[in-house]
C-alpha cells in the first residue's frame, strides 16, 4: 500500500475539525507541571499513578487518579532515557520498583511508595538507551553493550558489541520462542541474543547473553520493534516498511508498505513507521508518516487506512475508551480521536451489547465475523475530536481507562484527558468518604 | 460582609494563630446609635479604647485612645484614676514576680459609661521595682456589649496584652542582658582597683577600702538580683512564634531602612503605625530616651560593649519614664494594629456585632463557601453538617441500590399516602421512562429512621409546640431525590421551624435593639417580627443617620431568606448556620414550606421613611421551591411551573411604595425560601457603589455579556483582549466582571491570588488558565488576533476583544442571566440596586447548587453511574444530573452552572484536604471543554 502525496505539500488535505466534538469524552483537561524539558515516555503504574521521564534528568510520579504530583525522582545527572517497571516480587521487596536508565550510564532503582532511590548501578558503563525485563527477576540494559541483571540488581553477565556495531541499541523486545531470545535494534541492525539462566531453587544464580545472530536488515532506522504473537513480531523502519518477523525461525514472513522512493522530498521520509501497534495478536497498527493504517496480519490485509491523519508525524498512537477510538498524538502538537461515525438512531441499549464486543469491533464498527468476510477495505476513521493543549510535539499517548488518557509532550507538561462527568463522580465519591467520613467510621 | 482587605487578611496574615477571621468587619464609618444619643455632654459619642498608666510620677494617666478623639468630651483622666484604681494586689514580696493579668469591667452608671478593663504589667529597668501598671480598656456606654461579648473581648484583650507583655519582656530581657553586661565589666574593674588599694593603703585616693568594699558588695548584690530576674523572666518566654513574627518584622524593618539611620527611622515607623490616632505629645518624649539601637528588640548582645557603671546603693527615680513602644518595641505595633482592629469591631452596634457572630460561624469551615467575586459570600456548602448523620445516610444508601424495594417501601407506608402519588408520578416523569435511570434515580434510597438526640432540632416560637424529632417521630430520609416525613400522618400539621441555634435569645435582641416605629413598618401577617426584619432595621438604622447610604445595596447584605408557613415563625432558613442542618432536615424545611402554601416568605429590603425618595427593592427569590420537586411533592407539573415562575423582580423605584411589606405574595406567588443567608459584602459603600456603577456600566455598555458571564460561572477562562488605548476600559470590564467570578480567596489551599487580572501585558500560558479565570490582556498593535491566541488557546477560554467588540464565547441558553439582562435598563438610576439583584441572583443560584451538592453529589446518585464503558457511564451520570437539575429548575445553561458552582466546592474541600493532610502537594484544577461550540457575538 501505497500512501499519497509527497510530505509535507500533501496533496490530500488534512482534515480540521470545527465546533462541536460531541463524541470527545474527554473534557476536563488537567494540566500536570513539574518538568522543564521534553518529556519522553510515560507509564502507567498500575490503575492509579504513572511515570514520566524526561530530558530534565527527572522522573516524576504522579497520581493520575487525582492528578497530583506524588514524588519526584531526581538523581541522574543526565536525560533519563529509559524505564522499566518491576512488579513486586516477593523475593526483594513489597513494593513496585521502578528502574530508570540514563544517559550518566547509571540505572537507579527506586522504590515507587516512597519515592526513594533504593541503588544506584553503575557497572553499565555507558550510556543506557533502553531496559527490559525478561520475566520479574531478570532484566537487560542495552546501550553500546548488553548487560544482564538479576531482579535484585546483580550484574550477571555483559555482551560488548563489536566495534562495526558503532550505532546504540535503541531498541529492544522480548521474543518468546523455546528460549528467552531479545531481539535488538540499532539502527537498521536487527539483532537476536540468547539469555541463558541458571536457578538455584527459584533464585537465578548466573546467566549468560549470547550473540545468535543479525537479520537482514531495513534500508533506513528501526523506529519500532513490537512483538505480534508468540509465532511473529513486527518491525517498522523510517523507510516506510514493516517486516513481519518469525520468532521461531527470525526470517521474514511478509512485508508491508514497501515504498520506492521513502525518503520523499527533503529527505523528510514522510511514511516513516513511527509506532506500530498490535492488537489481540492480529491487528497490526501503523503510524505511518502522518497518517495510519491497519493491518490484518493473518490475511495480510489492509483493513483501513487514514492518509494525513495529522499535519505532522504521529509519534504515537493509542486505543482509547475500550477501543471505541483510537488517539493519535503527532508532531503537530495535536492528539487527535478516530472512530465511526455515530449511529443516528443510537439508543441505551446499545450499551449492552456494546459491552461483550472487542475492542477492534469497537473501533471498526463491525463485528469480527463480518469482517472476516469483507473483502474491500473499509473506510477510513472519522474524525471524532482533537485533544489541544500541548505546545509541542506530543510524544506519546496513554491509555488510562476510565480515569481518561494522558499524554506528555516536549513542552514539559503531561496533561491528563479526562471526562467531566466522571471526574465529578469521582469527585463526589472521595467528598462523601473524605467529608462525610473523616473517622472512616460509618 | 467582608471587605476585600480581609478576605486576604486571613489568609496572608500569618498572625492569625489559628483562629476563626477575627475582624469580619463592616467596614462602616461609625453608625451612632439615634436613639441612644444623650444631651449629656459627659457621655461618650462612640466606642474607644483606652490604655491608662499608672505612673510613678504622676499617678494614674491616660497613655493612648484609640481612636485618637474617641473619648471626646468625656474625662478620660478621670476615668484613668477609676481605672487604674483598682488595686492589681500587686503584693511584691521577695522581689522580682511575674504578676498575672486581670481582667474587671467597671461601670460608671451615672455617666453610662461602661468599660471592660485588662491589667496588665510591664518590666522596666528604669522604673521602680521594675514593673509599670497598665490597662487596656474598652470603654463603652452600652453596657450589654460588654456583656454579650466578653468572651470575644476578653480573649482579643489577652492576645493584646500578650502582645505587648512578649515584646516587652523581650526588650526588658535585653536590657537586663546588657546590665549583667555592665555589671560584670564593672566588677571586673573594680577588684583589681580594690587590691590596689588594699595592697597601696598609703595612696590616698579618697576612696576608702571600707567604701570600696561596700561598692562592691553592692555589685555582687546587684548582680544576683539581676541573674534571678533573667531566670524569671528567660523562664516564661517560651512562645517561640511570636518571637518568629517579631524576628521576622524586625528584619523587615532592618532590609527597609539599611541606609538610613536606624534609630530615627525606628521611631518613624512606629510613629507611622501609630497614626494620627495617638496624640503627638504623646509622641514627644517617647522617642528620645531610646539608646542607640536599644529600640530593637533583637540586638547581638556580642556587639555589645560593655561600660563601667556607677554603683550606688539606690537607684534614681526621677527619669523620665519610657513610652510604651519603647517598651514593648514590636509588640507595642502589633497590639495596637490588634486594637485597632478590634476597636473598629467592636465600636459597630451590638446588634451588628450579633448578626456578625452568627455569620462568622457560617463561615467554616472555609472550604465550604462559596464566593463570588472578592468579597461576597454566596453560601456555605458544608457549615455544620452532621458529618455522621450525613455519612450513614449515604452508606445506607450507597448499600441499597434496588429501586423498587424503595418505592415498595413507600406505598407500603400508610402515612405517606400523598407520597404515594409523589411516587408514582415520579415514575411518571418523561425523563424516568427508562428503567435503568430511574435505577440510578432511586437508587439512594437509604431511609433512615430515628435521628434521634442531635441532629433536628426544630422549635417554634410563642409557644407553639416545639416539636423535636427524634426516636419517637422517625424521620425518614429517602434518597437524594425525594424526602419523606412522617409526622403524625399529616404532614400539613407540622408547624416548626428551622432556627439558629439560639434564635429566640438572638431575635430578641435583635428585636429589642431595633427601633419600634421601624418595626411597626412590617405589616407581616406572621405574628411575630421575622428575624430578618431585624436585621433589617439594623441597616435601617445606620440608612438613618448615613443618608448616603443606599438602602439597596445595604439591602444586599440582608438578602436573606425567609421561610414562612402559616403560623410558624419565619426564620432565616440559614441552612448554614444552627446545628440541624442535614440536607434531609432543610429538604423537610423546605416541603413545609411548599405545604404551607398560604404562607409567605419574602426576602426583601425595607426602607425606612426618611429613604423614601430612594424607593424600594425588593428581590423576591422563588427558587428553592423548586425543591418541592425533590420532596416528593404530588404535583410535579405545577412544580415545573413553579420553575418558571422562579425570577427576582425588582420594583421601578417609582411606583413602589415604601414601608410596606409586600403582602400579595401571600396569594399568588409561590412561598420561597433560599436554604442559605446572603452575607453580602458590604465595603464602604463608595466601594460598592464604584462596583455596582461597574456592572451597570458593563452590561449597558457592551451587549451579550450575559454569555460572558455564563463562561465565568461554568469557571470558563475569561480574556479580555484590547490594545493598550484601551486598558481603562479593560479594566473596567475585569472589574466589574469579577462579580461575577466563583472564587474563594480564603480557602486554604486551593486558593489562587491571580485568579482575576486586570492587565497583563502577555497572553497567559496554558498552563495558567488552571487558576487563573478573568484576564485583561494587552494586544500589540501590530499583531492581529488570530496570532495573538492560538487555536488550541482559544478552545479553552472566552475571549472578548474589545478593539472589534467581538466576543468568543460559548452560547448561553437559559434563565438566570437572561433575567439579568432583560432587567439592566430597569436600574437606570439604582446602579446599587442592580448590585443587590446582582448578588440575589447570584445567590439564588448558589442556593440551587447547595441543593445539587447535598442532595445529589452528597447522595448515592453522587457516585453512581450505569454502563461500562466510558461512554456509557459518563452518559448515564449526565442524564441522572439533568433530571435532578431539571427537576430543581435549572436547564441547559444553568444546569452547567450549577454543576460547576458544586464543583468548586468540591475542589475546594479536597485541595484543603490534601493541603492540611498530605505533603504530597494539591490535586490540579483541571480546565473544562463543554462540548458546545463557541460562537462570535457583537458585543
Amino acid at each position: 500500500m501505497v500512501f499519497p502525496g509527497d510530505f509535507p505539500e500533501m496533496k490530500v488535505k488534512v482534515e480540521e475539525i470545527e465546533g462541536d466534538q460531541i463524541l470527545n469524552p474527554f473534557t476536563e483537561v488537567l494540566i500536570l507541571q513539574q518538568h522543564s524539558d521534553i518529556i519522553r515516555q510515560l507509564h502507567p503504574v498500575g490503575d492509579k499513578r504513572c511515570v514520566s521521564i524526561g530530558d530534565d534528568n527527572l522522573a516524576v510520579v504522579w497520581d493520575i487518579q487525582l492528578c497530583l504530583k506524588l514524588f519526584v525522582l531526581s538523581g541522574h545527572t543526565r536525560p533519563i532515557t529509559s524505564l522499566l517497571l518491576l512488579r513486586s516480587n516477593a523475593n526483594y521487596s513489597d513494593s513496585d520498583w521502578l528502574l530508570t536508565g540514563s544517559s550518566d550510564k547509571t540505572i537507579k532503582v527506586w522504590d515507587l511508595d516512597t519515592g526513594k532511590c533504593l541503588q544506584t548501578m553503575t557497572e553499565h558503563g555507558a550510556s543506557v538507551k533502553c531496559l527490559l525485563s525478561i520475566n520479574d527477576d531478570l532484566f537487560l540494559s542495552a546501550g553500546q553493550s548488553l548487560h544482564l541483571w538479576s531482579g535484585a540488581g546483580k550484574l550477571l553477565d555483559c555482551y560488548h558489541r563489536t566495534e562495526k556495531e558503532i550505532e546504540d541499541i535503541n531498541l529492544m523486545i522480548h521474543v518468546c520462542g523455546q528460549t528467552d531470545r531479545v531481539v535488538t535494534a540499532s539502527g537498521k541492525q536487527i539483532g537476536v541474543y540468547q539469555v541463558n539462566t541458571t536457578t538455584d531453587d527459584v533464585v537465578i544464580v548466573t546467566g549468560d547473553i549470547a550473540f545468535v545472530k543479525n537479520l537482514p536488515s531495513h534500508l533506513e532506522a528501526i523506529r519500532s520493534l513490537t512483538n505480534l504473537s508468540d509465532q511473529c513480531f513486527a518491525s517498522g523502519s523510517l523507510d516506510g516498511t514493516i517486516v513481519i518477523w518469525s520468532c521461531q525461525t527470525f526470517l521474514p514472513t511478509y512485508k508491508f508498505n514497501t515504498v520506492d522512493s521513502y525518503q520523499g522530498k527533503d529527505h523528510l521520509y514522510p511514511y516513516s513507521i513511527q509506532h506500530v501497534l498490535c492488537l489481540e495478536e492480529r491487528f497490526l497498527l501503523a503510524a505511518i508518516g502522518s497518517g495510519f493504517g491497519l493491518f490484518d496480519i493473518t490475511t495480510r490485509k489492509l483493513i483501513c487506512e487514514k492518509a494525513c491523519a495529522h499535519f505532522s508525524k504521529i509519534l504515537h498512537m493509542t486505543f482509547v475508551c475500550d477501543g471505541a477510538y483510537l488517539a493519535t498524538c503527532s508532531e503537530d502538537g495535536s492528539i487527535r480521536l478516530w472512530g465511526h461515525a455515530p449511529h443516528l438512531n443510537s439508543s441505551g441499549t446499545e450499551d449492552k451489547s456494546d459491552m461483550d464486543l472487542r475492542p477492534i469491533e469497537r473501533f471498526l464498527d463491525i463485528s469480527c465475523d463480518q469482517l472476516r468476510h469483507h473483502k474491500d477495505v473499509l473506510p477510513a476513521p472519522v474524525l471524532i475530536g482533537e485533544c489541544l493543549a500541548h505546545s509541542g510535539a506530543v510524544q506519546m499517548v496513554v491509555d488510562c481507562g476510565l480515569e481518561g488518557m494522558l499524554s506528555c509532550g516536549v513542552d514539559g507538561l503531561v496533561i491528563a484527558w479526562k471526562n467531566a462527568e466522571l471526574q465529578a463522580m469521582k469527585r463526589n465519591q472521595i467528598i462523601q468518604e473524605q467529608f462525610l467520613n473523616p473517622s472512616g467510621i460509618v | 460582609m467582608f471587605s476585600s482587605d480581609l478576605a486576604y487578611a486571613s489568609r496572608f496574615d500569618e498572625d492569625n494563630w489559628g483562629s476563626p477571621p477575627s475582624y469580619l468587619s463592616l467596614n462602616n464609618p461609625v453608625i451612632q446609635h439615634p436613639w441612644k444619643l444623650s444631651t449629656d455632654t459627659d457621655s461618650l459619642h462612640m466606642d474607644f479604647i483606652l490604655i491608662a498608666e499608672f505612673s510613678e510620677l504622676e499617678g494614674p494617666k491616660p497613655v493612648i485612645t484609640i481612636p485618637k478623639d474617641g473619648a471626646g468630651l468625656f474625662d478620660i483622666s478621670e476615668f484613668a484614676v477609676r481605672i487604674m484604681s483598682v488595686d492589681q494586689a500587686t503584693a511584691v514580696s521577695g522581689g522580682f514576680q511575674m504578676t498575672e493579668d486581670s481582667q474587671v469591667i467597671l461601670s460608671e452608671k451615672s455617666k453610662c459609661v461602661y468599660a471592660f478593663v485588662h491589667h496588665f504589667v510591664l518590666f522596666d529597668k528604669q522604673a521602680r521595682g521594675y514593673v509599670r501598671p497598665f490597662a487596656v480598656s474598652y470603654v463603652t456606654n452600652d453596657q450589654r456589649k460588654l456583656m454579650c461579648c466578653y468572651e470575644e473581648l476578653s480573649s482579643h484583650l489577652k492576645k493584646v496584652a500578650r502582645y505587648f507583655k512578649y515584646g516587652n519582656r523581650m526588650v526588658f530581657k535585653n536590657e537586663v542582658d546588657r546590665y549583667l553586661m555592665d555589671l560584670e565589666y564593672t566588677k571586673a574593674q573594680e577588684l583589681p582597683h580594690y587590691r590596689t588599694v588594699l595592697n597601696n593603703t598609703q595612696a590616698n585616693t579618697g576612696v576608702t577600702e571600707k567604701e570600696l568594699l561596700q561598692n562592691l558588695k553592692t555589685l555582687e548584690s546587684v548582680i544576683t538580683e539581676v541573674k534571678t530576674i533573667l531566670d524569671t523572666i528567660c523562664a516564661t518566654m517560651t512562645d517561640k512564634r511570636l518571637e518568629q513574627r517579631f524576628a521576622r518584622l524586625e528584619e523587615n524593618f532592618k532590609v527597609k531602612t539599611d541606609q538610613q539611620k536606624q534609630k530615627s527611622d525606628l521611631a518613624n515607623s512606629l510613629r507611622d503605625l501609630e497614626g494620627p490616632d495617638i496624640p503627638l505629645t504623646q509622641i514627644c518624649g517617647l522617642y528620645g530616651a531610646g539608646k542607640e539601637n536599644e529600640s530593637l528588640m533583637f540586638f547581638n548582645s556580642h556587639n555589645y560593649k560593655p561600660k563601667r557603671i556607677q554603683i550606688t546603693g539606690s537607684r534614681k527615680f526621677d527619669l523620665h519614664l519610657r513610652g510604651l513602644h519603647e517598651l514593648c518595641s514590636w509588640g507595642f505595633k502589633d497590639g495596637i494594629q490588634k486594637l485597632k482592629e478590634m476597636h473598629r469591631h467592636f465600636q459597630q452596634d451590638l446588634c451588628v456585632l450579633e448578626v456578625e457572630r452568627v455569620e462568622t460561624y457560617s463561615l467554616d469551615p472555609l472550604s465550604g463557601v462559596l464566593m463570588f467575586g472578592t468579597s461576597f459570600v454566596a453560601c456555605n456548602f458544608m457549615n455544620d453538617v452532621d458529618k455522621l448523620c450525613v455519612g450513614s445516610c449515604c452508606s445506607i444508601q450507597r448499600s441499597r441500590a434496588i429501586p423498587n424495594r424503595q418505592l415498595s417501601r413507600w406505598s407500603s407506608n400508610d402515612t405517606l399516602e400523598s407520597y404515594k402519588s409523589a411516587a408514582s408520578s415520579f415514575r411518571s416523569l418523561p425523563d424516568m421512562e427508562d428503567s435503568e435511570s430511574l435505577v440510578s434515580v432511586s437508587s439512594i434510597d437509604g431511609s433512615f429512621s430515628s435521628y434521634s438526640g442531635k441532629d433536628f432540632r426544630r422549635s417554634s416560637e410563642d409557644g407553639l409546640e416545639s416539636v423535636q424529632t427524634s426516636d419517637t417521630e422517625a424521620t425518614s430520609f429517602s434518597s437524594d431525590f425525594s424526602f419523606i416525613s412522617r409526622q403524625d400522618g399529616s404532614l400539613s400539621s407540622i408547624d416548626k421551624t428551622l432556627l439558629n441555634e439560639n434564635p429566640e435569645s438572638l431575635f430578641s435582641k435583635l428585636h429589642s435593639a431595633s427601633n419600634p416605629n421601624a418595626t411597626s413598618l412590617n405589616k407581616s401577617p406572621i405574628n411575630n417580627i421575622p428575624l430578618v426584619h431585624g436585621r433589617n432595621l439594623l441597616h435601617l438604622e445606620s440608612s438613618t443617620t448615613e443618608p448616603v447610604e443606599n438602602p439597596a445595596c445595604r439591602g444586599c447584605k440582608v438578602v436573606q431568606c425567609n421561610v414562612g408557613c402559616p403560623g410558624q415563625t419565619m426564620c432565616t432558613c440559614s441552612w448554614s448556620s444552627g446545628e440541624t442542618v442535614t440536607p434531609s432536615a432543610d429538604i423537610e424545611d423546605f416541603k413545609l414550606n411548599a405545604d404551607g402554601s398560604a404562607g409567605s416568605a419574602k426576602k426583601e429590603h425595607l426602607d425606612t421613611p426618611s429613604e423614601s425618595k430612594q424607593g424600594k427593592c425588593d428581590i423576591r427569590n422563588g427558587c428553592p421551591m423548586n425543591t418541592e420537586g425533590l420532596g416528593c411533592q404530588e404535583d410535579f407539573e405545577q412544580l415545573s411551573l413553579q420553575h418558571q415562575s422562579s425570577h427576582l423582580s425588582f420594583k421601578d423605584p417609582s411606583d413602589s411604595t415604601n414601608q410596606q411589606v409586600d403582602e400579595s405574595n401571600t396569594d399568588s406567588s409561590p412561598a420561597f425560601c433560599s436554604p442559605m443567608k446572603v452575607t453580602g459584602s458590604l465595603s464602604t459603600s463608595k466601594e460598592s457603589l464604584n462596583s455596582a456603577q461597574g456592572i451597570y456600566k458593563l452590561l449597558n455598555n457592551y451587549n451579550n455579556m450575559h454569555h460572558v458571564i455564563y463562561s465565568l460561572l461554568t469557571g470558563r477562562p475569561v480574556i479580555v483582549i484590547a490594545t493598550a488605548s484601551f486598558e481603562k476600559d479593560v479594566k473596567e470590564i475585569v472589574r466589574a466582571l469579577q462579580h461575577f467570578l466563583p472564587n474563594n480567596p480564603r480557602c486554604p489551599g486551593g486558593a489562587n491570588p491571580n485568579c482575576c487580572l486586570t492587565w497583563l501585558s502577555h497572553i497567559p500560558k496554558i498552563t495558567d488558565l488552571g487558576g487563573m479565570k478573568l484576564v485583561g490582556v494587552c494586544r500589540p498593535e501590530k499583531k492581529p488576533m488570530d496570532r495573538f491566541i492560538t487555536p488550541a488557546f482559544k478552545r479553552f477560554v472566552t475571549i472578548l476583544d474589545v478593539d472589534r467588540r467581538l466576543l468568543l464565547s460559548p452560547m448561553y441558553q437559559g434563565s438566570f442571566l437572561t433575567l439579568l439582562i432583560s432587567k439592566k435598563k430597569s436600574f437606570k438610576f439604582e446602579s446599587d440596586a442592580l448590585l443587590a439583584y446582582v448578588k440575589g441572583l447570584l445567590s439564588e443560584i448558589s442556593s440551587k447548587a447547595f441543593i445539587f451538592f447535598h442532595l445529589f453529589c452528597l447522595g448515592g446518585a453522587g457516585t453512581y453511574a450505569s454502563g461500562y464503558s466510558l461512554h456509557a457511564r459518563s452518559k448515564s451520570f449526565q442524564q441522572t444530573v439533568v433530571a435532578f437539575l431539571t427537576r430543581l429548575g435549572a436547564l441547559d445553561s444553568d444546569a452547567v452552572i450549577i454543576q460547576y458552582l458544586a464543583e468548586v466546592i468540591k475542589h475546594q474541600h479536597i485541595e484543603n484536604h490534601y493541603y492540611t493532610t498530605s505533603n504530597t502537594g494539591v490535586p490540579v484544577r483541571p480546565l473544562l471543554l463543554r462540548n458546545q461550540n463557541c460562537q462570535t457575538f457583537k458585543c
